[in-house]
């Protein structure tokens, strides 16, 4: 084990130095090897820098075929320009107008109705008075021949003739102040009702009047912004598609959409200068590399050749003309060209080859914070795997656990006729109850340890190690007990003497056990070590514990049998209170859940993990800025040549990307070895899961990118004019 | 014949006072043209505008054709590109060989398509005479072929104007007449415009022009007769 350590360490520094010594014949052959550049060349389609717009005919019920287009291919049009007219746009306007009129009328019957209740008002007013007057006449009628009457002047029937006359006098005036107070009755804003309704009827109009003018307006088309339009999709007398009317952009700004074969994109970067051909084109057009696209695709701009190779992987690289260029094919989107991308020197790659000292040194920060970051989470996930070490131990397909479970010694206890309820149910093979306890021994050096102690019927195959299967009858025996040879401490002498077949004799509590054989676990943070033993030995050892309350329930299904149904059928049996049933798999995320929640450890380990990344790039940036620093006269001298800031900047990047490429490696190299010696020193079981390198390696790439872009803020400012 | 550099009442200044006052200039195209003046008369700032390394603060200046007069710095790239450089320090690339530096030149012209763009580079250090030269990096050439090689990166992939601020400054008087002849070798074949900062009147060569600078303002224009 030890020679394995050694050779596997030896093994990653040798990568490392050799990584270093590889540079330095490296500087030497690297002229040879780059002084004849390849070159790209790929297809691609001129199109406008900015979005293009599709647009659409008017939706709904009142689309109709476009009946006038009012711009050519080609034009130029500013926001808001008409572009088209639907030819139902007449019969739109003339509903408008009729909406309108209809809403002018309806204004003007509301002021003329006001003026004609005004009147019939006044004039049920007056009337009210004339009655009142006739009825006050009549009442003084009656009065003088009532007193006509008493000096016997007149007939009673003279008498009875004015009190009818009165009679008819006061039903008129009730009559006219009922017509008066119809007429004068207000609704809660102190309108007349009539005029209310009038109003109510004049807003519906004016409403109908909004929808009409937008739907008139909608049958004129307008350019949502300014540009120019590339394309009419729909002739006059046709119904616009799904293609929509016309397309436009904006053509100020051109660039190139060009597909570069796979294999060619490693001579692609930003800022390259590239130039542009087409048959159409008298003269070559000229542009940079914006951007290169990061996924992989199938080529969709076809070779005029019909031999060439249909389904070649390429990668979009988007390629922004110069002003010139744009200028001359801004009316020609969609235009099929070739892309030259000219030879550029890997100028980054140079620089730090030339520098093997101040290359190693960037790479060993590379690669240190790489093997930080690997320690970080491979103890992190050593500490929630050694969590779950037992639960993975216990051979069962359902485990009951108490609603406080936490872990094997954090598990508090279910009542034992759970366990044997569970036997009834349908689908169940066995079941049997497991105790656990956490007890001190003396270890054979003197000293006190604390272990695990696991009691379970000895008959029962509760352990997924046939080792222990196989020794479990010896349990049977009271006070025996199988010892883990992972446990922490010094148990050679032990170990040496079971397989000579000598037990060990030793005491727990007060009372004396007896260790009959042996199983390998490993420790873990919790526990020194796990022993085995019976349930009745379990009992006895642990005074406070009784038969009636296990810590966990083991279930084993019948073959065939549904592990979620079962579950089922055996939670729909319990008391939540006291027990619940969980599947291996969740038993043991149970556990590895509540550690990561609830424990600091992800906290500090997190941080642990972000230093790494930081010191990583602090490292990378000073490496890359010193390298800046040094090169200002060069950049300068480049500027004056005529390289854009851009290209600049892309040697820095090309540095910090060849640091994360190769730091990585060795990073991974080293934390490898680590494992190997935590595995043998600590009897902790540590690994590398793929998706931990791959994350990892993600990290790296951004650490160094970030590098790199902290040190380009030097070479942004390198000024041209500073070369004299 | 064009004119390759008109400039028109061309004033530049570092905050205290103008260092070029009112300028005008005229070079037509394919002339060799030699500026002299005293130190600190403005030669370089002079040099620094029509190579599009500044912007223009006031005046107009047209180069091969563009305005270099409030524009943006895209359009300063592009003249750039068609302009070549030669400092009185080499200012090679000190981790790249000569035929590399040569190709960065190609680089920034973007003219480099093909395998012939290493052809090109190595013609153009053939012509200045140091064919064979092409690994060598800087550190193991003389000063004499440190100035070729950057020479030969200025022309390479052919600008149509080169701008030299004391070429041969630094090198002693027969290497600087190597050099000297390196260029206008070169620059002839090519038909460059050339505008050259010297202080040794012994580089000049019948048909040249010569321009005596003071104070920020051109006081004599003479062309060199034959001798
Ligand atoms: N970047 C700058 N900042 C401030 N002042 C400057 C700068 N460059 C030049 N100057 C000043 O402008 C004046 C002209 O400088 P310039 O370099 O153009 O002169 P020159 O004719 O090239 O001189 P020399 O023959 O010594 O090279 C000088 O007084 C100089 O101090
Ligand atoms: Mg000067």
């Amino acid at each position: 084990m030890t020679r394995r350590i050694i050779m596997l360490a030896l093994g990653c520094i040798g990568i490392a130095a050799a990584t270093v010594l590889l540079l330095r014949p490296a500087v030497r052959e690297a002229p040879a090897a780059i002084a004849v550049p390849r070159v790209a060349v790929a297809l691609g389609r001129i199109e406008p820098l900015g979005d293009t717009i599709t647009l659409a005919g008017p939706q709904g019920n009142r689309s109709g075929r476009i009946a006038q287009l009012l711009v050519e291919q080609g034009q130029q049009v500013t926001a808001g320009q008409a572009l088209a007219v639907m030819d139902n746009a007449a019969a739109l306007t003339g509903q408008f107008e009729q909406a309108r009129a209809s809403a002018r009328q309806r204004q003007a019957r509301i002021a003329q109705r006001v003026v004609e209740m005004e009147a019939e008002e006044a004039a049920l007013g007056a009337a009210l008075v004339q009655e009142r007057a006739t009825r006050d006449r009549a009442r003084w009628e009656l009065e003088r021949t009532q007193r006509l009457e008493r000096g016997g002047v007149l007939r009673e029937a003279a008498l009875i003739d004015r009190r009818l006359a009165l009679d008819v006098a006061e039903q008129k005036v009730a009559s006219a102040e009922l017509s008066l107070a119809r007429a004068q009755r207000r609704d809660v804003d102190g309108r007349r009702l009539e005029e209310a309704v009038l109003i109510a009827e004049r807003e519906m109009a004016t409403a109908t009047l909004a929808q009409m003018e937008q739907e008139a307006a909608l049958a004129t088309l307008r350019a949502p912004a300014a540009g120019r339009v590339l394309r009419i999709n729909t002739r006059p007398g046709e119904v616009p598609g799904s293609d929509g009317v016309l397309l436009m952009g904006d053509t100020s700004r051109m660039r190139v959409r060009a597909e570069v074969f796979e294999s060619d994109v490693p001579m692609v970067s930003p800022g390259q200068r590239v130039r542009i051909t087409s048959r159409a084109l008298p003269e070559p057009l000229h542009g940079e590399v914006a951007w290169i696209g990061l996924r992989v695709g199938r080529q969709t701009i076809l070779r005029e050749d019909p031999a060439a190779t249909l389904d070649a992987r390429v990668v979009e690289v988007m390629i922004g003309l110069d002003a010139a260029s744009s200028a001359r094919v801004a009316g020609l989107s969609g235009l099929q060209v070739r892309a030259h991308f000219g030879a550029r020197l890997p100028l980054g790659w140079i620089q730090l080859a030339h520098q093997p000292g101040r290359f190693a040194m960037a790479l060993s920060g590379v690669a240190a914070a790489v093997t930080l970051v690997f320690m970080q989470l491979g103890f992190m996930n050593m500490i929630f795997d050694t969590t779950v070490m037992v639960h993975r131990l216990l051979r069962a397909d359902l485990v009951l656990v108490s609603p406080a479970f936490r872990d094997v010694t954090s598990s508090g206890t279910i009542p034992r006729r759970r366990v044997v309820q569970a036997l009834g149910v349908d689908g169940v093979a066995d079941a049997e109850a497991l105790y656990t306890a956490t007890r001190d021994w003396v270890k054979p050096d003197g000293e006190r340890g604390t272990l695990l102690l696991l009691g379970v019927r000895p008959d029962f195959a509760a352990f997924s190690d046939p080792a222990i299967s196989a020794q479990q009858s010896l349990l049977t025996q009271p006070g025996s007990i199988l010892l883990d040879a992972g446990a922490r401490g010094d148990y050679r002498a032990v170990l040496a003497g079971l397989a000579r077949g000598e037990d060990w004799r030793t005491e727990m509590g007060a009372r004396a056990v007896t260790v009959v054989g042996r199983f390998r676990l490993g420790s873990s943070f919790g526990n020194e070590g796990v022993l085995i033993t019976s349930d009745d030995t379990l009992q006895a050892l642990a005074m406070n514990r009784a038969a009636a309350a296990p810590n966990i329930g083991l279930i084993r299904l019948a073959p065939g049998a549904d592990l979620r149904r079962v579950q089922a059928a055996i939670a729909a049996s319990l008391d939540p209170a006291d027990a619940r049933v969980l599947t291996h798999a969740e038993f043991v995320q149970h556990t590895r859940g509540f550690m990561v929640r609830n424990s600091p450890i992800a906290i500090v380990f997190g941080f642990g993990l972000v230093v790494g990344l930081v010191v990583g790039a602090m490292v990378v940036t000073q490496i890359l800025t010193a390298d800046v620093q040094e090169h200002m006269a060069e950049y300068a001298t480049f500027k004056a040549m005529g390289f854009s800031n851009r290209r600049i900047l892309a040697i820095v990047y090309e540095q910090s990307m060849l640091l994360a490429a190769l730091g990585f490696p060795i990073g991974l190299a080293c934390a490898l070895g680590i494992y190997e010696l935590i595995r043998a020193a600590v009897a902790m079981p540590i690994t590398m899961p793929f998706a931990r390198v791959a994350m990892v390696f993600a990290a790296t790439f951004i650490m160094c990118a970030l590098a790199g872009t902290l040190a380009t803020r030097r070479a942004r400012r390198v000024d041209p004019a500073d070369v004299f | 014949m064009s004119a390759a550099i008109i400039a028109r009442g061309l004033t530049h200044g570092y905050g205290e006072g103008p260092v070029l006052r009112a300028l005008e200039l005229d070079v037509a195209a394919g002339e060799v043209l030699f500026l002299m003046g005293p130190s600190g008369c403005g030669k370089t700032t002079l040099l620094t505008l029509i190579g599009a390394l500044r912007s223009v603060q006031e005046g107009q200046l047209h180069v091969l054709g563009h305005a270099l007069h409030g524009v943006d710095d895209a359009a300063r790239v592009a003249s750039r590109r068609r302009t070549g450089f030669v400092f009185q320090h080499h200012n090679l690339h000190r981790s790249l060989t000569a035929l590399q530096n040569v190709m960065v030149g190609l680089e920034a012209r973007g003219l480099s398509r093909s395998t012939d763009a290493t052809e090109m580079c190595r013609a153009a250090l053939a012509a200045v005479g140091l064919a064979g030269l092409d690994a060598r990096r800087q550190d193991k050439l003389s000063g004499g072929q440190r100035q070729r090689v950057a020479i030969a990166r200025a022309l390479v992939g052919g600008p149509q104007l080169l701008l030299a601020d004391e070429p041969t400054g630094a090198l002693d008087s027969a290497t600087g007449r190597e050099v000297m002849a390196a260029m206008r070798g070169l620059a002839r074949a090519q038909g460059t415009t050339v505008v050259i900062v010297t202080h040794d009147p012994r580089l000049h060569e019948p048909g040249d022009r010569v321009i005596a600078m003071e104070d920020g303002q051109i006081r004599s224009m003479e062309r060199e007769l034959a001798p």
